[in-house]
Order: C-alpha cells, then sequence, then structure tokens
C-alpha cells in the first residue's frame, strides 16, 4: 500500500522529511512493515507566473499559430501560442525565458518571424495531468505575476508499504497510523466528524434485506440527496493522484478516500436507478448474468454473493459495481453502502471471476464489522461538503448477530517459553494498550486482552506472543546459543546415493546440469514413460513435466550447439515423473550426455569425436565403481529413443539397470540436433538396489609373476569380440586374469567377410611360477577350443 | 691369481673407460648379465671354503653394487647428452575435470554445515497433494499460493510443491519429536521468468522441534549456521514477517559478507542481505500432525539456494543456471 506523507500526517502529529525518512523505514521494518520504494515527489515552478492575455491576433505567417500580449505582472510580453482555444481575458499559466517545460529550456525567439518571450503551458506541460486539448485557464481572481508556484507547487515524500496478508487493518492510513504512532510515541488523531442530517430516517426511503446473513453480517447504508457530481477539489485529486489512483468525480473520489482512510471499502450506488427503493443481499442464481461497471459480462453461480435491487443485481458484493449502477454525473441521490462480508464468500468471487480491486483486497482479509456507523458518517458528511444535498437522519443498518470482540488469555510463562526471554508484564500491558489491544493483569501469570474486531489476525495466544514480541522490537530479541543435542539422524540413502552416483560423473570428467521439470509435450512424446500434464501453464514451454532426464540433457545439447560449444559431456540427476498403474509417479533418475568433439586437434594428437565406445567406457567405469558385479550387457529390448544397432542395456541379475548408447536419428532430429550424441539412462532406485547389497571383498594378490600372451582369431564379421573372450575365460578357467581385445584388422589379407582379432591374455597362478610348458599347455588348450568349438581359425 | 681385489679394481676401471652409451651397456652385459663376469663369480660361492664364503660373498655383492650404480650414473650421463631438448611451453595435455553445478555446489555447502550442526537431510515427493502443501501448513484458503494459477497443478488436488515444508509434515507425521532435519529440493510457481524470478527454484528448509526450543535459540541457530557459511563477525538481523505456518515469524537479515555491513553495491548499499524467512512453528502445525504444542516447540527456516548462489558467485541473472551453457558451467 502507497502512503503520501502529506496525507498520513493528518492523523499523526509527526513530521516527515527528507532527514528522517530513512530512519522512519528502518523503524517500520522492525516493525514489520516492509518499504518496497521511497520517492520523493516534488513538484517546483521556477521562472512560471500567472498572466492575463490582453490582446490576440493572428500571426501572420502561421494560420495555426496566434500572436498574444501577456501582462506577467513585472511587464508586458509577446508570446506566441498554439493552442486552440487561446482568448484576450484569460487568466493563465506563463512560462518565462529561462524556465524549463518537460526537460526543454523557454528561450526568447521569433516564431515564423514573430517574437516570443515565454509559453503559455497547457496542464501536460505543467505535469498536472496529460491533458493537451490547450491552454490551462485559471481563475480569473488571481493576479498577474503571483509566482506559480504558490498555486500547484507541491511536495511529497510516498513509501510504498508491504502490508503482511493477515494485517488487512494496516490497509488504511487510520490503522496503519495506529502503529505508527505507536513507534514514534506520538497520538493518532482521529477526524472528527460534523453531520448535518436532514428530513425522513434513512430506513423508511430504503429497505434493506439480507437473505444470508452468514455471507453478509451487517449492511449499513445512508442517503444523501440532491447531490452535485462534479470535479473533485484539488485536495481531494491530490490526495488520490500521490498515490496513483485516478480521480473520476467527488462522490466516487470520495468513497476512495474513505476506504484508503480507515481500511473498509464502501460503494456509492445511484440511488434513481435502485429499483424499489430496496436492496436485497443474496447468493446469486447458477446462470444468472451480470455486466461489472467495466462493461465486462460474467455468469455467475449460486456461490457468489450479490448486492440487488427489487428487480436486479446491482453489484458483486465487496468486489466490483454493476455498470448502471454507479455513480455518473447524472447522478442526483446517492446511496451509501458500508457492509461487512463473510471473507471466504468474497475470496469465492475473486476467484470465481479473477477481479481483484483494492475493495476485494481488503473485505479477502477482513475489514473491521463495527465500524460501520463512523465509516457511514465520516462518507454521508464528506459527500455533503464536497457535493452539497441533505444527509437523510440516521442509518438503514441491519446487523442481526453482532459480532462480538474476542478476550483471550496470554500466559506470561508460555510467552518466556516460545521466545526463550522474558518480556515483562508491564511492557506487554504498556504496549498492547497503545495499540488498542485492551489488557489487564488477571494473574501472576495471565493477562487478560480484549482483541477489537479490527484486527481479525488475533485469535489466540500465540498470536499475542507474537504481538508482544513485535513491539518488544525485533532487534532486541537475544540469540541463544545453538543446543548441539545429539539426535538419532535417520538415514537417507537415496539422497545419499544420489551424491555418490554425482560424484562418480564429475570424477569421469562431466559437467553436471541442473535443468527444470517443466517441459514442452513435443519433447515427451519419445520417451516411454506416460507423461504428466501441468493445467495452468503460463507458457506452452511448461506444459509437461519431463519423463526421463535425457529429455532435459537433449534439451541442453541443443543450446550447447547453437552457442557453437562444441565438447558436450554433460550429466544430472533428478525427478523424473510419469504415469504408472496408481497415477503420477516419481522417481529420481540419473543421465549422461555427450556429443561433438572428445578431444580438440593439438600439436601430439588428432581431433577425437565422442562414440559409442566412450559412452561404453563411462558405463563401465560408473558402474564397476558399485562392487564387483557382474553386470550383463544386452543388445534386446533398447527403447526406441535410442539407436537400437548402437546401444545395449545393463543387466544385474535379470533386471535391466540402465541403457547406454547412441540416440536415434529420429530422437535427436526432434530436439534438432543434427549430429551423434550418445547417452546414458539409469533410474536410481534400481542403482540403489545394486549399491545395498554387500559388495564382495577385494580379491587377494598372487605372489607369482604374470605372463601375458597374444592371440589373433580370424572370425566372421558377424562373431561378436565377446563371444570369444567369454570362451577364452571358460577354457583358461581363474588362471586368465585379464582379457582385452589389442588389436583389429580388416583387409584382403584375411577376405571380405573375416576379420582378424587380436586378444592379449593376462595368466597369473596362485601357487607357482609357470614355466614355458605350462604356458604351451594353456594356450594350446584355448587354440584348440577356439578352432574345435568355435571353427576358428588362428594367426 | 687374480684377488679379489685385482678383479674389483680391473672391472671398475674397464666400466670407467666407457666411451658412450653403447659401450656402457656393453659392459653391463659382460659384468651382470646372468653369465656375466661378476655374476658367475657369485655362482661359485659354493666352492669357496665356508670359513671365506662370508667375505667373499660381502665383497662380491658391494662389487655388484658399485658396478651397477657405476653402469647407471654413466648411462643416465650419456643418455643426456644424446636426449633433445623438449619445447617445454608446449600445452600440456587435457584431462577433463568435470564439475558440479553452482546451485549443488551451493547444496552440498549447505547439507555439510547442517550436517556438522546436528540435522538430517530428509527428501520428499515434488508432486504433492494439497493437504501437504498448504492445510497441514495452516495455510489459511485465501492464500495466494492456493490459487490454481498461481502453482503448476498437475491435478485436481495434486500440484507441484511450492515450498519444502511438505517434507516437514511428512517427517513429523512418521515418527515422535525430536526432529531436526533440512529438506533441500525443487519448488515451483507458475511464474513468469526473468532476471530474479523462476518458475522452477531450490529452497533449503530448516525445523527443530523439541522441548524448549525458542525464537531465540532460533536466531543463535541461524546466526551459527550464517557464521559458518559467512565468517565468524557476521549479523544475524531478524524483522517481522507473516508466514502462515511459524508464529511468531521472521524475515532473516544477515550482515553483508562483501562490505561487512558498510554498505555496497551487493547488499544495495543497505549493508544487509535479505536471505530467508523463519519463525516457531505454528501450534496448528505441530497439533495437525498430532504433537502437542503445550510440550513441545519447534523452529522452521527457509533459505532460497538460488539467492544464496547467486551472492556467492556474483551471477547476475537467475536464469542462467537451467539455462546450463557450458562455458558457465565450466566455471565451477
Amino acid at each position: 500500500m502507497k502512503i503520501s506523507s502529506n496525507w498520513l500526517k493528518k492523523y499523526i502529529d509527526h513530521d516527515i522529511n527528507e532527514s528522517n525518512i530513512d530512519g522512519i523505514v528502518k523503524k517500520l521494518a522492525i516493525l514489520g512493515f516492509e518499504t518496497e520504494t521511497v520517492e520523493h515527489i516534488k513538484r517546483e515552478y521556477d521562472k512560471f507566473v500567472v498572466g492575463k492575455i490582453l490582446e490576440c491576433s493572428k500571426h501572420p505567417n502561421a494560420d495555426k499559430l496566434t500572436l498574444c500580449k501577456v501582462d506577467t505582472g513585472s511587464e508586458i510580453l509577446p508570446i506566441v501560442c498554439g493552442a486552440p482555444n487561446v482568448k484576450a481575458g484569460q487568466t493563465v499559466p506563463v512560462a518565462l525565458e529561462g524556465s524549463k517545460v518537460k526537460d526543454f529550456i523557454i528561450k526568447r525567439s521569433k516564431l515564423r518571424g514573430e517574437e516570443s518571450c515565454g509559453m503559455i503551458c497547457a496542464e501536460d506541460e505543467l505535469g498536472l495531468s496529460d491533458d493537451h486539448s490547450g491552454i490551462m485557464t485559471l481563475d480569473d481572481n488571481i493576479k498577474a505575476g503571483t509566482p506559480l508556484n504558490d498555486l500547484f507547487g507541491y511536495e511529497d515524500i510516498v513509501f510504498e508499504l508491504e502490508v503482511t496478508a493477515n494485517r488487512a487493518d494496516a490497509l488504511g492510513y487510520l490503522g496503519f497510523g495506529r502503529e505508527y504512532a505507536f513507534m514514534t510515541g506520538s497520538e493518532l488523531i482521529i477526524p472528527e466528524i460534523k453531520l448535518q442530517e436532514s428530513g425522513e430516517h434513512t430506513s423508511d426511503s430504503v429497505k434493506i434485506e439480507i437473505k444470508d446473513p452468514e455471507a453478509c453480517p451487517r449492511y449499513c447504508a445512508r442517503l444523501i440527496k440532491n447531490v452535485q457530481i462534479k470535479e473533485s477539489p484539488a485536495w481531494l485529486k491530490e490526495r488520490l493522484t500521490s498515490i496513483g489512483l485516478r480521480p473520476i468525480n467527488n462522490v466516487v473520489d470520495l468513497t476512495n478516500f474513505v476506504m484508503l482512510e480507515t481500511g473498509h471499502p464502501l460503494h456509492a450506488f445511484d440511488f434513481n436507478n435502485i429499483e424499489g427503493k430496496k436492496i436485497v443481499v443474496r447468493k446469486a442464481v447458477t446462470g444468472e448474468k451480470f455486466i461489472t461497471l467495466d462493461g465486462k459480462e460474467y455468469e455467475l453461480n449460486d456461490k457468489i454473493l450479490m448486492i440487488c435491487d427489487a428487480v436486479k443485481p446491482v453489484a458483486l458484493a465487496g468486489v466490483m459495481g454493476g455498470l448502471h449502477s454507479g455513480v455518473t454525473e447524472k447522478t442526483t441521490d446517492v446511496l451509501l453502502e458500508v457492509a461487512y462480508f463473510n471473507l471466504a464468500d468474497i475470496r469465492e468471487t475473486v476467484k470465481y471471476t479473477n477481479i481483484h480491486t483494492d475493495s476485494s483486497k481488503r473485505f479477502e482479509r477482513g475489514v473491521d464489522p463495527n465500524d460501520a456507523e463512523f465509516i457511514a458518517d465520516r462518507a454521508a458528511s464528506l459527500i455533503n461538503e464536497l457535493a452539497g444535498g441533505e444527509i437523510l437522519t440516521g442509518r438503514a443498518d441491519v446487523y442481526p448477530s453482532n459480532i462480538e470482540q474476542k478476550v483471550i488469555d496470554l500466559r506470561l510463562s508460555r510467552t518466556e517459553k516460545v521466545l526463550g526471554f522474558n518480556i515483562p508484564a508491564d511492557d506487554i500491558v504498556r504496549t498492547f494498550n497503545k495499540i488498542a489491544l485492551k489488557t489487564s493483569v488477571k494473574d501472576a501469570d495471565t493477562l487478560s486482552v480484549t482483541v477489537p474486531t479490527f484486527r481479525p489476525d488475533i485469535t489466540r495466544e500465540i498470536d499475542l506472543i507474537e504481538e508482544a514480541v513485535r513491539l518488544y522490537g525485533y532487534d532486541r530479541i537475544p540469540e541463544m546459543a545453538f543446543s548441539n543435542v545429539s539426535l538419532e539422524s535417520d538415514e537417507n540413502l537415496e539422497e545419499e546415493l544420489i551424491d555418490q552416483i554425482r560424484g562418480r560423473f564429475k570424477d569421469l570428467g562431466l559437467v553436471e546440469t541442473v535443468s527444470k521439470s517443466m517441459v514442452d509435450r513435443k519433447f515427451c512424446s519419445v520417451f516411454e514413460r506416460k507423461p504428466v500434464r501441468i493445467e495452468h501453464p503460463l507458457n506452452e514451454e511448461m506444459n509437461h513435466l519431463r519423463n526421463s532426464i535425457l529429455l532435459s540433457l537433449l534439451q541442453t545439447a541443443d543450446r550447447n550447439i547453437r552457442r557453437k560449444n562444441e565438447k558436450i559431456n554433460i550429466f544430472e540427476t533428478g525427478k523424473i515423473f510419469y504415469y504408472g498403474d496408481d497415477g503420477i509417479n516419481e522417481i529420481n533418475s540419473a543421465g549422461v550426455l555427450i556429443t561433438g568433439i572428445n578431444r580438440a586437434q593439438s600439436w601430439n594428437e588428432l581431433e577425437l569425436k565422442y562414440d559409442f565406445y566412450d559412452i561404453k567406457g563411462i558405463a563401465e567405469s560408473f558402474f564397476c565403481g558399485f562392487g564387483k558385479y557382474s553386470l550383463k550387457y544386452d543388445g534386446s529390448d533398447i527403447p526406441a529413443y535410442f539407436d537400437k544397432d548402437r546401444a545395449v542395456s545393463v543387466c544385474f541379475g535379470d533386471k535391466k539397470i540402465a541403457v547406454f548408447g547412441k540416440i536415434s536419428a529420429n530422437t535427436a532430429s526432434l530436439f534438432e540436433i543434427k549430429q551423434e550424441v550418445y547417452c546414458l539412462e539409469a533410474d536410481i532406485p534400481e542403482i540403489l538396489e545394486l549399491a545395498g547389497k554387500t559388495p564382495s571383498l577385494i580379491s587377494e594378490l598372487s605372489k607369482f609373476p604374470r605372463v601375458i600372451k597374444d592371440i589373433s582369431v580370424l572370425m566372421d564379421i558377424s562373431v561378436d569380440a565377446e563371444a570369444v573372450s567369454s570362451f577364452i575365460k571358460k577354457t583358461a578357467g581363474k588362471e586368465l586374469t585379464d582379457i582385452t581385445v589389442v588389436d583389429i584388422y580388416r583387409g584382403e589379407q584375411v577376405g571380405k567377410d573375416k576379420k582378424s582379432y587380436t586378444f592379449r591374455m593376462s595368466f597369473q597362478s596362485f601357487e607357482k611360477t609357470y614355466t614355458d610348458k605350462d604356458i604351451e599347455k594353456l594356450l594350446d588348450k584355448i587354440i584348440k577350443g577356439l578352432k574345435n568349438d568355435l571353427n576358428l581359425e588362428i594367426r | 691369481m687374480e684377488s679379489l681385489q685385482q678383479i674389483k679394481e680391473r672391472i671398475i676401471n674397464d666400466i670407467n673407460n666407457s666411451a658412450n652409451f653403447a659401450e656402457t651397456e656393453e659392459k653391463r652385459i659382460k659384468y651382470l648379465s646372468k653369465k656375466g663376469e661378476i655374476m658367475l663369480l657369485l655362482d661359485q660361492i659354493k666352492e669357496v671354503p665356508v670359513s671365506d664364503r662370508k667375505e667373499f660373498g660381502q665383497v662380491l655383492n658391494a662389487l655388484k653394487d658399485e658396478a651397477l650404480s657405476l653402469i647407471n650414473g654413466l648411462k643416465e650421463k650419456y643418455s643426456e647428452k644424446v636426449s633433445e631438448k623438449i619445447d617445454l611451453t608446449l600445452p600440456g595435455r587435457k584431462y577433463d575435470t568435470g564439475s558440479y553445478h553452482p546451485l549443488n555446489l551451493m547444496k552440498d555447502e549447505l547439507k555439510k554445515i547442517f550436517r556438522q550442526m546436528g540435522f538430517s537431510v530428509a527428501s520428499g515427493p515434488e508432486v504433492e497433494t494439497e493437504y501437504y502443501i498448504f492445510d497441514a501448513l495452516n495455510m489459511p484458503s485465501w492464500h495466494p499460493a492456493r490459487k490454481v494459477t498461481d502453482s503448476l497443478y498437475v491435478e485436481k488436488d495434486k500440484l507441484l510443491r511450492t515450498e519444502t515444508s511438505s517434507v516437514q509434515i511428512r517427517t513429523m507425521e512418521k515418527g515422535k519429536p525430536p526432529f531436526r532435519i533440512i529438506s533441500p529440493g525443487r519448488v515451483y510457481r507458475n511464474e513468469k521468468e526473468n532476471a530474479t524470478h523462476t518458475a522452477m527454484f531450490h529452497q533449503c528448509e530448516g525445523l527443530y522441534v523439541n522441548k524448549g526450543v525458542t525464537f531465540s535459540e532460533l536466531k543463535g541457530t541461524l546466526k551459527e549456521f550464517f557464521k559458518t557459511l559467512y565468517g565468524k563477525d557476521t549479523v544475524v538481523r531478524f524483522r517481522p514477517h507473516y508466514f502462515p505456518f511459524t508464529e511468531p515469524s521472521a524475515e532473516v537479515d544477515v550482515s553483508c559478507f562483501k562490505c561487512k555491513g558498510k554498505g555496497c553495491a551487493l547488499c544495495k548499499k543497505s549493508g544487509w542481505l535479505e536471505l530467508g524467512g523463519c519463525g516457531m512453528v505454528h501450534p496448528k502445525v505441530l497439533e495437525n500432525v498430532g504433537i502437542d504444542s503445550e510440550i513441545y516447540t519447534g523452529f522452521a527456516f527457509g533459505l532460497g539456494i538460488e539467492r544464496l548462489a547467486m551472492l556467492k558467485y556474483s551471477v547476475n541473472d537467475i536464469r542462467s543456471f537451467t539455462e546450463n551453457d557450458l562455458r558457465f558451467l565450466d566455471q565451477f
């Protein structure tokens, strides 16, 4: 809420100026009112005076210009004016030589050959409004030469407060003023009401019927007849414009003024448009239509509370008036509504119509049900003052069951138990009474606090404890050392595993990414899991939740490729979401993506692009960190987003725990990626299962020397390395400690459909040092097996 | 017959006369290979009378060591002469070191500090029901976060969590006090994105429920945390605020770690950094999970991980975190 200091000063006896505003802002923060902005508003008119136009004549060389002779008090100046409404005899604002109009310095000059020594100003040029239709005319009683600063000069400090959602009372100058007065030790000044009533009693002129007293516990009205609707006087316009409201007419402006003053919204109807001279408060009939004052039509339902006349609805209660019931320049009789609505009903209307107004904002948070008399009288007297007319006697007020003030006990022992320090009872009593929480001592440990109905936020003891410490001063809260008592800490295995996985990927030289969970639906389609839709996304880019971690990684890859980042080696862990048999599932997933250049060209090596064996190496290194499990690689049943000929699953027992390989060209093209992309994807719960198994102990080391032998095998190109090496392993038994492929040859020497693999084998015994004979025997067995069982040729 | 001493002198002399690397290697073969002179002599030890064996062995072994070190020294000397001068200024081979994401670095740091302070790390679902996000946390029905347009709903009554406080409820539901946890993780709002707001961000919330937990202790605890994070002269300030799930509630300001409270660009000249919200767990929240609020009290706090990371690494645009440009990430 915006607070104009000039306005606030009407209710408190405390000066706010440029020199003390910083201190005030700090103090307000400690009291719980954060200031978002502070604006110093200064309208100063240097070298502007009031002038009288003595004569006007046509400019000889320009149709649209007029030559004026203007009396500026000290001299008579020639001024060329372009406004259509300029006339001799007018009293006008004049910018003299050297003055500044909208960043433009006025100079003595010749306009199409005619001398001009100043400028007659329009309202916009003085910063008073946006009006540029013609020059501004002033009251003829003002003397020529009067400095314009005396008329329009203006200074204010406007600060925007963040009022927390629980403090509806501070959304008015009087409510905020109460806090401000407490803070500065000054008194709150409540405006005096001078009310002149006449004629018949209001309740005889208008009937009020509340059909839903739960939704509308109170409806109070006043009638002012024969008013004259016109522009508001300068002071009122200034109040509203200073906080950013647009003045409309005297009555509407006054209802806004009183709302801002008291925090309690009120509404003015044109009484002649209230049919049957009757107000009915009821819920709408489903399907009923209503046009609000901004011309929008709403189809209502039976939860929406309406203000109606004898025939039709005239307002969405507490939120917005209707198109045809408001006060216009034709209005003569004004019906003023000061009502109290149930908070939940207003929220229902706001939720349904999505209309947020200054009025709904206050009713939603809760206004005072018991200040209707004051507000109705205050508004009526001001209308009477500014718009004339007669205020009818008394109020029409329907308030079937009085909303009482709550009395709540505050235990001093409890206060200390929550706060950890003692606030003396005297302090609490004194500060509470200052902000109208009537407090008395009940017994040695208990204070009895009567909570005024303008503080609906205070409903139980804890609310009073907060008030006590707030008024005591948050800056005075002592710090008590953290008691590091030892508690049993819960294991969070999955969280720990995620950190372990992240560590492993980082150690493999990969870069971690963090992506949004929200994604565009079009990317979900290639992944197998059924995606989860977001109901009201702000944009299409976030209409679903990611159903694969690879989705995020592919998006990141695309973005980086576009930005010409050549080496992309990334990983991410996080939740993915999908529909399972029992509704929405979310699991942690881990993914790796590599694409582009693995090693850039350098003086000692050629450029090396990422390929399948990079992702395979990453997968192998990654999984070997979880213990010596026999993981199997399986090329069948590969998800469609992988290239089925370039991808494998990692299996533990019968369970598939990860997939890695080349992303299919179709999938890559969906992400607009043209180059080869390699990924690894694993569900973390599956790895958790693996990691949960006790890993086998490290193997003992042999003391005997290792013997390394190579063997070259000629085979059909359709035969895989794995087929041969597993055969060798089986044949050689546990003395074969390692086997790897060290050379591959394809070419004319071996024939078109053949290839030659050289396997390097390490043998080591736990029992002896091999003799040449031992090795020969081992090799012989292997070679025979390869020849006879696998039908392979040894080179 | 040549004495051992003479043999020794001859061999050492001969080795010393090697003129180059190749000759030195020849000498090694001549004296120290399996069939080399010294080795053959050593093989003869069995034929030496027992009384002389010891001395024979010692002298020969000493000779073997001396010859070997002499040969190695010569080899080194000659190889130096033939080795080519290399260009030491050429770049070394590149090794990938990998990196963690700055948000996770920040999260890891928070986890480390809070673990040291005795907090456990708790996690929970990101898609939650209104009960865990709003109702159990005493969120009034009119709270803006409840608007279907302000939060990301995926089904009726199911939405992406707007706070990680839902984890607090789940933790308290499961066990009995005392509880001392932090729950770092992703949270979501249906919000237009700009340099300081994103629809998804990370929070780290903390909760401590026990007998005798107080507002003063909350301040002391946060001070302890921020001292570890920003240095021991760090000052913590509370300002009143309103959160439905805590009362009394406070916003937490911490003296600016860069200017030590003097005022700089980082803290916008105020000397303070606004770093989180906190308060005493609202009795209603404790009651909702069946904890007697007369016996137990608790505090809770929430920190924005993006905010902390932006300050720490001088990141100006919050969107850079999820953009994942490798040029950005490679710096961490």
